[in-house]
């Protein structure tokens, strides 16, 4: 206390001065007290640009006037932003520590669309990094019901405890628990959907069919002649790579050396169309006994309708790695093979050549195209609801409605040149490393990529060449446009 | 001596077993605005990372907890600056050992603090009502109490006030501050034991002797891994200073070598952020460190 009272009159002592100054600086200052602002108005939220900072300290008061302000509208704005709800819309949650989860006898609020799992009493459980992260909302309010009925048989004697923040992050188990947590934290607040892949989904949704032999004989007779092509690539390589190849095999012009490299490379493939990501998938399941790393979250870009039950094909896949514990390490490079391998998401890259391609008919559930399951547990609904024909209809008619103006939606193709780009820049099977470190989370993408086979030297297309003597560059662009 | 004078930052720390039955520190929180504001007194900032309850679509403002580095605990603890606590018993262990009777007293406790923030609460609306009615003039000064009462009554407003209250969470824990957690602390040379070893089970200890150093020459330091270092340093508070230097984990600089590549990217990378790629190591006989910093030439 005393010490704001000094600052304060130092503040006032100084302010007659430096008016001009000051006003200046209040026009580029905007740093917490922007939020702080926000918070007292309590309006609609557009973040403030980050402050403008200075070099170092030179000992001015002016500079610690500016820092004490920036310091105070920061702490003034922690704690005025109270966590919590009314009483008129409290959903109370109950820490449940045998299932390391927390239930919600009462559910209420939008976050149901994303979160917990009902069961049969219409109870909602929370997996507990959710119901932190909730709460930390002020979204619902954490509990701890005592239960001391069955020891002291003084029957309805219940005594709830409604828990502080400092409790909850005391629950977490492990330090990776908590990694996890604060990742997932993260992405939640940036509007993402976050789910832990060891969570149990109900409907499971994968890229690949569920392996029935007549799939796998299908995958072996249509990969058979490439794996002998692969066989063929390394063998020569083992065999063939030595040193004194290069006096046979000399590299006349820069193509031959590109070329040459594919072969001298022992091959890994990088599995780029359907039916390779099938065959990597097939040849998966035959090593089994391989190290796993597990994946930690499947996300989905923030969608009005998304189904918890049923979500689909995620977009993307995340591994949280903490940087400072030794028990963990970067993946090496079997590793990554292994969570490549593993990888099962909207494979964006086998979008390059089509801009929609339908993922409910590329996906599979229970061995049918996800369509297809959806047609058929939609109709299965329907029927069920025959006391209501009406609504039903209705529901499923809207249900047509929103399916409409995506299936109407242009096909845009790319001109090849923008899918070399594409692929050179994003490459093909990827996932996201959530790098944890002390707190700052640098989120990394890694990517299969196959710089070999790519063509990215110039070569002039016999095509094209007439049109530039005729039309100048415009025209060709146009026209490549237009073929494609 | 006023109260901030003697206050001590209280740090609690989670000691869990993990398979090896070994024991690992969980990383420390800190959840007390109180003592958030003493450590950045101090030239500790950590990482803020909960969700700020009121901008909670936005992860540039964050609230508590304060997440430290071990090394920041470690300096506070060498510097006697903060109460360094260690909890064994897991969070579950500890809620499952709430006797009832003590149960009903934390129940309590939660609902003292909510009633008398209650009858704050509807004090407040009731005053912001009153002013309000004066202001459109339904009511004046002159207006008699039993007036007032009808008018209340009439609107049912005690309803709408009792379902508009709010219920806050609190920060932090009541259950944690029993005796019973806190007998079984450790003494302070123990205390000290633990983060060694638990810090020497992820780094060299040489990397904290440079944390050390340039914490004692006032930089304030924060984790940084985003800009391939150990740490960056700040020459004063974050908020207000840019930061210039990302310090490498130290070397045995006089034979150690040092990678050219990494060298090379870590003074590129630099260049970018505008920070120097410092090196430093302890030299063994005397103890003293030593700093390098390497920059871009940007020359010819």
């Amino acid at each position: 206390m005393q010490l704001s009272e000094k600052k304060n009159g130092q503040q006032g002592t100084i302010d007659p001065e430096l008016d001009d100054e000051e006003e200046e600086e209040e026009e580029i200052y905007q740093d917490w007290s922007q939020v702080a602002s926000l918070v007292n108005k309590n309006a609609a939220l557009s973040l403030p640009r980050r402050g403008e900072k200075d070099y170092e300290p030179d000992g001015t008061d002016l500079q610690e006037v500016l820092l004490y302000r920036a310091r105070k509208a920061m702490f003034d704005t922690i704690s005025d932003s109270i966590r919590g709800t009314t009483v008129k819309s409290q959903v109370k949650g109950y820490y449940v520590p045998h299932r390391h989860q927390a239930v919600l006898p009462k559910p209420k609020g939008s976050f149901m669309q994303t979160m917990g799992r009902a069961d049969n009493s219409g109870e909602l459980w929370l997996e507990f990094h959710e119901f932190v992260y909730l709460a930390e909302r002020g979204t619902i309010l954490p509990y701890y019901k005592l239960q001391s009925g069955s020891k002291h048989e003084s029957s309805d004697y219940d005594v709830e405890i409604m828990l502080s923040m400092e409790d909850l992050y005391s629950l977490f188990s492990t330090q990776h628990e908590m990694d996890e947590y604060f990742v997932f934290a993260h992405l939640k607040r940036l509007g993402f959907i976050p789910k832990q892949c060891r969570q149990d989904m109900g409907v499971t949704t994968s890229y690949y069919p569920s392996s029935t032999r007549q799939n796998n004989l299908h995958i072996i007779s249509s990969r058979f002649f490439s794996l002998f092509k692969i066989q063929q690539i390394s063998l020569f390589s083992g065999f063939f790579y030595r040193k004194w190849n290069f006096f046979f095999l000399k590299y006349r012009t820069s193509p031959q050396l590109y070329q040459g490299l594919n072969r001298l490379i022992r091959s890994v493939t990088v599995p780029k169309t359907r039916d390779e990501l099938w065959y990597s998938r097939f040849r998966r399941q035959q090593e089994r006994g391989k190290i796993e790393v597990p994946l930690t979250f499947n996300v989905w870009k923030p969608c009005a309708n998304f189904k918890k039950k049923n979500p689909g094909l995620p977009d993307f896949q995340i591994i949280v790695y903490n940087k400072n514990d030794k028990s963990q390490h970067f993946p090496t490079c079997k590793e990554l093979r292994s969570i490549f391998a593993s990888l099962d998401y909207k494979f964006e890259f086998l979008n390059e050549v089509k801009d929609d391609l339908d993922w409910d008919a590329n996906s599979y559930v229970e061995g049918i195209s996800r369509s297809q399951y959806n047609t058929k547990t939609a109709s299965k609904s329907r029927n069920e609801k025959n006391t209501l024909p009406s609504k039903s209809l209705t529901k499923f008619d809207s249900q047509k409605e929103t399916v409409k103006p995506n299936s109407k939606k242009k096909s845009k193709t790319y001109p090849p040149h923008i899918q070399q780009k594409r692929r050179l820049k994003a490459g093909y099977r990827s996932f996201i490393l959530a790098i944890m470190d002390n707190g700052l989370i640098s989120f990394v993408k890694m990517s299969e990529a196959d710089f070999g086979s790519e063509n990215v030297w110039y070569t002039p297309s016999s095509q094209s060449k007439p049109e530039r003597k005729v039309n100048g560059g415009k025209a060709i662009k146009k026209a490549t446009l237009n073929k494609t | 001596m006023t109260e901030e004078d003697v206050r001590r930052v209280a740090i609690t720390i989670y000691a869990k077993k993990c398979a090896e039955a070994e024991e690992v520190l969980m990383s420390p929180l800190v959840f007390d605005m109180h003592d958030i504001q003493l450590l950045r007194k101090y030239g500790i900032c950590g990482v803020l990372s909960g969700t700020l309850p009121t901008a909670a679509q936005q992860n540039v403002f964050l609230s508590v907890p304060l997440r430290l580095m071990l090394e920041d605990v470690l300096w506070l603890h060498q510097n006697n600056l903060a109460d360094v606590k260690i909890i064994r018993q897991g969070g579950d262990e500890i809620i499952a050992g709430i006797t009832p009777e003590r149960g009903a007293k934390l129940a309590k406790l939660v609902e003292d603090r909510l009633t008398k923030s209650f009858d704050y609460q509807t004090k407040f609306k009731k005053d912001q009502h009153i002013a309000k009615l004066k202001k459109i003039g339904i009511i004046n000064d002159e207006t008699s109490a039993e007036e007032l009462q009808r008018l209340d009554k009439s609107n049912n407003n005690d309803q709408l006030i009792e379902s508009s209250l709010f219920i806050d969470i609190a920060d932090n824990s009541s259950i944690l501050k029993d005796d019973s957690i806190a007998l079984n602390s450790l003494s302070c040379d123990d205390i000290r034991n633990l983060l060694f070893k638990q810090y020497e089970r992820s780094e060299k200890m040489q990397t904290y002797f440079l944390y050390k150093a340039l914490r004692d020459q006032g930089y304030v330091l924060s984790p940084g891994g985003r800009f391939g270092g150990k740490f960056i340093a700040y020459p004063g508070d974050p908020l207000r200073f840019h930061s210039h230097l990302t310090i490498q984990e130290a070397i045995d600089y006089r034979s150690e070598p040092i990678d050219l590549i990494s060298m090379i990217s870590g003074a590129r990378l630099g260049t970018t952020v505008k920070k120097l790629w410092v090196i430093g190591g302890v030299e063994e006989e005397t103890g003293s460190t030593h700093f390098f910093s390497v920059e871009w030439a940007g020359f010819g």
